[in-house]
């Protein structure tokens, strides 16, 4: 699971971590979600309106292995959820008629999060991979992106469920019948107050959305408590990519330690763009440089003295984040690259270098 | 429909009757995530601050930014000093729904119920853009004199990135077509006019000089401008400034002093990427075109000082606090 907030380059390291296992000689799979292709770019595929791909063209990787991409599509994902979970042939018609459920499953806060997990977990059970690698849904916060799932399973509470069963049976929505003697008197107030607010039209759409679902509600439960559970196994582990600057370092601490309380596993932190290659003394190289360039080169030089001074500075800013991770926590530091990683090669000698670290 | 003003917008922006891009009631800030908007949203209320606009910097979400950027103790949904002038608030789409429940059920009893509530929850938690329409709500709730009186001529918001700041700006027109009678069909409808009225908002959108930030710029600034027709101000953030031409640079490169050489090399693909990409912007929105404006460039900053860093980034934007 490679974790981490939003443009600190997770792509790119899972995409990384995916060809270092192919390296290896693992059969692996990276998901992303990336809406932006940048994986797809990176290795030279196109993805769209397919499943997943194969990555050919990788030199010096072993037999036995293989290493495949896939795109999450979270619309079809919902989709074929729905038509292959539900008992009730007509239910998948209703529901791509519903507002809640287009929402649901396009742009809700959380759709996304639960289609890339139950990808991951559809790859998991197809057992073809020795390795699954899930670039996770760029979020604002990375903290966003595990209490999803949670967020998805709470809507699908038997509790909440029941209080919209059956309304047509009822004299009304609100009535005494049924559903009157089963939701509180609390829940009644609530409800009106709703309605008073948003109109009964959007009433009318969550009953039937509520009254859709109730049949594939189980389900889905528990495929998000049986991805939780894989979560929380040995099988699997958190990378956590952060990039050099102080509000992620900051954030990505926060993370860690939501992590541990929960009692995820935390296996490797990457640290991107953590500093620029060491420059040699321009002393010791005057005589290999040109005569009518030396103060070109005494002006490079001295550019290269602030962009690491800098980078001393946030040394000190990730020397306070080390102590505060978890001390197993491999940390993995990926130097600046100065131009931006586009093609598989850079891929696989970005892969090499995450491998050779220890 | 959009030439409809709503009562009191033009009134709060003609009482300055000026030109200046930060000098409207609404400055929205998006980008690619990564981008650095948090600083260009500071520079931007610090800027409107200097105009003597009396100025609020809202960041959306649940978790403050600017609290350890700006070493604040607390930073929550009640506006506070930030120690440069302007006051700063976080708004999340739960503390800006408790308050507009509140406003509109008018009984603290029945909002209680309403919140305290497992069902409310879920369903406030699923209810397609509910939240996003109550922070947007907020912000403009000065204008639509709703809710608890605001006393700010510019608030300066710090989006959410590119995607999700497009589904927040959606929401009020989505909600009011959805729903079309009752309260929050009616605010929604009035929010949505807000932020489609060009003397009221303006979106300023952040950008590196990388391929990758600069593709999705152009992108959300083409479906910005189509759907809302709000004035948009494009900021590209971090340029290194190299004190070498690329000339220079090209000459280190083929002069074989081994690594000195490479980095001279590397650098130089860096200068020309950026220049590249910062052409490609000006392309495309820059002053030369239709509808255009100069694009700002803030160049990266070698420093972790939040004090000096937002004064040398308001520098860089001045073109937003100019009269044009």
């Amino acid at each position: 699971m490679c974790v981490g907030s939003g443009g600190v380059g997770k792509t790119t390291m899972a995409a990384s971590l995916a060809i270092r296992a192919r390296q290896l000689g693992r059969r692996t799979l990276v998901i992303t979600v990336d809406p932006a292709k940048r994986l797809a770019t990176a290795m030279g595929l196109d993805l769209t309106g397919v499943e997943e791909r194969i990555v050919p063209n990788l030199a010096g990787s072993p037999p036995g292995g293989v290493l495949s991409a896939a795109i999450v599509d979270s619309k079809k994902i919902f989709d074929d959820f729905i038509i292959s979970h539900s008992t009730d042939p007509d239910l998948f018609r209703r529901l791509s008629k519903n507002r809640l459920y287009q929402q649901l499953s396009t742009t809700l806060s959380g759709s996304q999060e639960f289609t890339a997990l139950e990808r991951l977990l559809q790859a998991f059970e197809s057992g073809r991979f020795d390795l699954v690698i899930l670039d996770t849904p760029p979020t604002q916060h990375a903290i966003d992106f595990l209490s999803a799932p949670e967020r998805i399973r709470n809507l699908f509470q038997d509790t909440i469920t029941r209080w919209f069963m059956n309304p047509a049976e009822n004299s009304g929505f609100l009535g005494q019948g049924l559903i009157g003697s089963l939701i509180g008197r609390g829940t009644r107030v609530a409800l009106k107050s709703l309605e008073v607010l948003t109109g009964a039209r959007f009433i009318d759409e969550l009953i039937d959305f509520f009254h859709s679902i109730q049949s594939i509600q189980k389900t889905l439960r528990e495929r998000t408590e049986r991805i939780n559970d894989i979560l929380m196994s040995r099988d699997s582990t958190f990378v956590l990519v952060t990039s050099f600057d102080a509000a992620k370092l900051q954030e990505a601490q926060h993370l860690s330690g939501h992590l541990e309380r929960f009692g995820y596993r935390l296996g490797a932190c990457i640290l991107n763009r953590a500093f620029p290659e060491t420059l040699p003394d321009l002393a010791k190289i005057d005589a290999q440089i040109p005569d009518g360039l030396w103060d070109a080169a005494r002006r490079l030089s001295e550019f290269h003295a602030r962009v690491r001074a800098d980078h001393e500075i946030r040394f000190r800013l990730f020397e306070e984040f080390e102590e505060r991770v978890d001390v197993s926590v491999a940390v993995v530091q990926v130097p600046e690259y100065r131009e931006d990683l586009f093609g598989l090669e850079d891929l696989e000698s970005l892969a090499r270098f995450l491998g050779e670290s220890k | 429909m959009n030439d409809s003003r709503p009562p009191g917008a033009s009134k709060v922006f003609n009482s300055e009757a000026s030109s200046e891009f930060v000098a409207r009631p609404y400055v929205f800030v998006s980008g690619k995530g990564g981008v650095g908007k948090s600083l260009v949203a500071a520079a931007l209320a610090s800027s409107a601050t200097g105009l003597g606009r009396r100025t609020l910097l809202v960041e959306t979400g649940d978790r403050s930014y600017f609290r350890d950027f700006l070493s604040l103790s607390v930073v929550d949904h009640l506006p506070r000093p930030s120690g440069l002038g302007f006051d700063v608030a976080l708004w999340s789409g739960e503390s800006c729904l408790r308050e507009y429940v509140l406003h509109l059920l008018k009984l603290e009893r029945l909002y209680k119920i309403f919140f305290e509530n497992k069902v409310m929850r879920a369903l406030v938690n699923v209810a397609p853009g509910l939240g996003e329409i109550a922070i947007l709500g907020k912000i403009t709730s000065g204008i639509r004199k709703v809710g608890p009186p605001m006393q700010y001529d510019t608030i300066v918001v710090d989006m959410p990135a590119t995607g999700h700041a497009l589904a927040m700006f959606r929401a009020p027109n989505g909600m009011a077509e959805a729903i079309q009678i009752g309260p929050i069909a009616v605010h929604s409808a009035e929010v949505d006019r807000l932020i489609r009225d060009p003397a009221v908002s303006g979106l300023v959108v952040v950008s590196l000089l990388e391929e990758l930030p600069v593709a999705e710029t152009k992108e959300f600034v083409r479906t910005i401008a189509n759907e809302f027709g709000m004035p948009i101000r494009v900021v590209a953030n971090r340029k290194v400034e190299v004190p070498l031409t690329l000339k220079e640079l090209e000459d280190l490169k083929a002069s074989g002093a081994g690594e000195f050489a490479e980095y001279a090399g590397g650098v130089a693909t860096q200068v020309k990427t950026q220049d590249e990409q910062l052409a490609v912007l000006q392309a495309e929105f820059g002053e030369g075109r239709p509808g255009g404006h100069e694009i700002s460039v803030i160049p990266r900053l070698f420093s972790t000082q939040p004090i000096e860093m937002i004064a040398r980034a308001e520098e860089a934007l001045r073109a937003l606090s100019t009269r044009s």
